[in-house]
């Protein structure tokens, strides 16, 4: 397929094109600033022909931002060498995420050193863990008008919540300084997710996929439907590289069944990075779909370490670490580690152990499953202690 | 009492002796206990007065190990970390203090380890082989451990009671000597400060560079250059490496026996030679430096 140059377009072709453009920035004008975002971003960003290339570079919109990444971006924390991010870049990695602590620090020059080059610079899309206050100084560093999403680690509901941090956030994207707003987390996933769906307020989450639990999965689905963007981290754990087919299939399952729009893979050498362009990411089969179903029908009777029952310290009103007991008990009933179980249980002061129970119930008042947790925790210490 | 059994008393009595308040202990792949794990928690020092703990957490499985450090595991599995032991202590209000204890194979992978966290602004500590601190942060490496020490900001004398941790633990680490006979190859002249490193695997990014000493100069011209050596079990090994070098290289690019100069995006002109088990190497056109420490290796 051709492209179409300047040259090649008629002046009505060029009247209509351009009229759309001031029709566009027209309406932008009236529209509040997340609107205003998708309303002069996407059409410039929409891939105009068909994708042909490998699957993990396929072209893919990020929620309601317009902004276009490939099917997998690259999480820099191993890039300790602009030779890397380079490789990373020329090879179609162009989406890239960082923060200033990985690598030591490296990541971020690396970067800064491989987008000097012009062209590079035109296609990054950059995603940083970084707070509103920090983003002139980011700018500034990166020689960039503008970060394309900042993502600051925010790990419970009441983080996002927060009035002053959404304040700062939203005047940030008002400013210009950034396209994209949104937080990373790996810990309460559920409840950020929740708070998103509700109040729309932000773009993009950077999202640890270490369960795929229904409430998860819901969560997700209601937070997509808001228009949010969906980064998927942390979906592979152990030495990926490793074993390449498993990565491959939870590629698979994290961009299908998982909703992200996108899934980050790191590389710690340049060989790695052709490797996973070789990878074909088909549709999970059938059986593996009715397998899922399964399982989460079963999690329901699950506790999924909310900590809804618990308080800001993960404690009950009695001192009982709730969450924590019932993730060492998986460890012990699910995953068959007896050692990490009870290990980890014994670590626990005798005043957050179950023994420290007074029955009152909070916890199943406050658990949105409705479980019996007091006799779930009275059996979780009986095969713990 | 069969010898698992066995190690994991003597491992739960060193504990023990070291006073801590309780251990979590992961286990390996195979579920046995792994005696180096163990040895970590005998240089973990009890809590400073007015503080509490510690409480410590043992991993060896990667899962375990990527539960308390996340996605910065592979940095250290890079040098083949055997365990990491994890120590918390609460101080007075919210305060808290980290150590992490880095068990590495040897001591060159501890000082691998070390030396690409050694950050140029933080201030040279003495402490164990060698050492740093900036505000509530120690970092440093002894014998086979690299361990790093934070205590927050908000605790009363910061600085000073992470230096203090950090000196218990140095006086209690096991000596061992880095055996890396390349570093005494690279010329100490001109050579700037704290820039030694030692990279086990991925120099440049490149998995075929290997065993990878490397240190910054200052370049006549004031633009710093870098002089590499890389080392292999055998002139085989090397010569693979050195094939691979030629094909990946950058051009504009030329080579003759045992040698290629190419022109990198980052680092100007590079000339690499191969002489017998090893690759040596200097960036930004300093190609007499690279002959210079090449020339004093078996060919």
């Amino acid at each position: 397929m051709s492209q179409v140059t300047e040259r090649q377009l008629s002046r009505r072709d060029f009247l209509a094109r351009t009229g759309g453009v001031l029709a566009t920035a027209a309406v932008a004008t009236s529209l509040p600033s997340v609107l205003r975002a998708a309303a002069t971003s996407a059409p410039a960003t929409q891939p105009a022909e068909p994708y042909v290339g490998p699957d993990v570079l396929s072209p893919r919109t990020l929620g309601r931002t317009g902004i276009v990444v490939p099917a997998c971006g690259y999480g820099s924390i191993e890039t300790n060498s602009p030779h890397l991010a380079g490789a990373v870049m020329d090879r179609g990695f162009y989406f890239l995420h960082s923060a200033d602590g990985y690598a030591q620090g490296q990541s971020f020059k690396a970067i800064q050193e491989v987008i000097r080059d012009e062209n590079r610079r035109k296609k990054l899309v950059l995603a940083l863990k970084a707070l509103p206050t920090e983003l002139d100084g980011l700018l500034e560093f990166f020689n960039l008008k503008q970060i394309d999403i900042i993502v600051p680690p925010r790990q419970r509901a009441r983080d996002i919540a927060n009035q002053d941090f959404i304040d700062g956030m939203v005047k940030a994207r008002e400013s210009g300084k950034v396209r994209a707003i949104g937080w990373a987390c790996h810990s309460d996933t559920v409840g950020t997710l929740n708070f998103a769906a509700k109040e729309g307020i932000f773009d993009v989450a950077l999202i640890g996929y270490r369960t795929d639990s229904a409430d998860f999965l819901r969560a997700l689905e209601a937070a997509k439907k808001k228009g949010l963007g969906v980064l998927a981290m942390k979906y592979c754990p152990g030495n990926r590289m490793q074993d390449l087919s498993r990565l491959r299939t939870r590629l698979e399952w994290v961009l299908t069944e998982g909703l992200a729009d996108c899934a980050m893979v790191s590389f710690s050498d340049i060989s790695q990075i052709d490797e996973v362009l070789k990878f074909k990411l088909g549709k999970i089969g059938p059986l593996r779909s009715a397998m899922l179903r399964m399982e989460r029908v079963a999690e329901q009777k699950m506790c999924s370490w909310c900590g809804l029952c618990a308080g800001d310290d993960g404690r009950c009103p009695h001192g009982v670490a709730i969450p924590q007991i019932m993730r060492y008990d998986f460890y012990l009933t699910e995953q068959g580690s007896a050692l990490r179980g009870k290990g980890k249980y014994a670590a626990l002061p005798a005043s957050c152990s179950a023994a420290a129970c007074r029955n009152c119930g909070a916890c199943e008042r406050a658990c949105p499953r409705r479980l019996a947790v007091r006799s779930m925790l009275a059996a979780a210490h009986q095969r713990l202690a | 009492m069969n010898r698992a059994t066995l190690i994991a008393w003597v491992g739960l009595a060193a504990v023990s002796l070291a006073g801590c308040d309780g251990v979590t202990k992961s286990g390996t792949p195979a579920g046995e206990p792994r005696p180096a794990a163990f040895q970590t928690a005998t240089v973990i020092p009890k809590a400073p007065a007015g503080w509490e703990g510690p409480q410590l957490t043992v991993a060896q499985t990667h899962e375990d190990i990527e539960e308390i450090i996340d996605g910065e595991a592979h940095q250290y599995y890079a040098y083949d970390l055997i365990s990491l032991t994890r120590a918390v202590y609460r101080g007075p209000g919210e305060s808290q203090a980290t150590i992490d204890v880095y068990h590495m194979p040897t001591a060159a992978d501890a000082f691998g380890v070390y030396s690409l966290w050694r950050a140029g602004a933080a201030a040279v500590l003495p402490i164990g082989d060698e050492g740093t601190q900036s505000q509530g942060e120690v970092r440093f490496y002894k014998g086979a451990l690299y361990v790093h020490v934070s205590v927050d900001e908000s605790a009363p004398e910061a600085p000073s009671i992470a230096r203090n941790l950090a000196q218990r633990i140095a006086t209690l680490a096991p000596p061992q000597e880095v055996n890396l006979p390349d570093m005494a190859r690279l010329p100490a002249q001109d050579r700037l400060p704290n820039s030694l490193v030692y990279v086990k695997r991925n120099y440049r990014s490149q998995e075929f560079l290997r065993n990878a000493v490397s240190a910054r100069y200052q370049g006549t011209n004031k633009r710093p250059y870098q002089l590499f050596i890389c080392s292999y079990p055998s002139a085989g090994g090397a010569g693979e490496a050195f094939k691979r070098l030629i094909e990946t290289a950058t051009y504009p690019k030329a080579t003759g026996t045992g040698w290629i100069t190419y022109t990198d995006e980052f680092d100007g002109e590079v000339m690499v030679f191969h002489r017998g088990s090893h690759l040596v190497g200097a960036t930004n056109g300093q190609k007499e430096k690279a002959r210079a420490v090449a020339d004093k290796l078996e060919p």
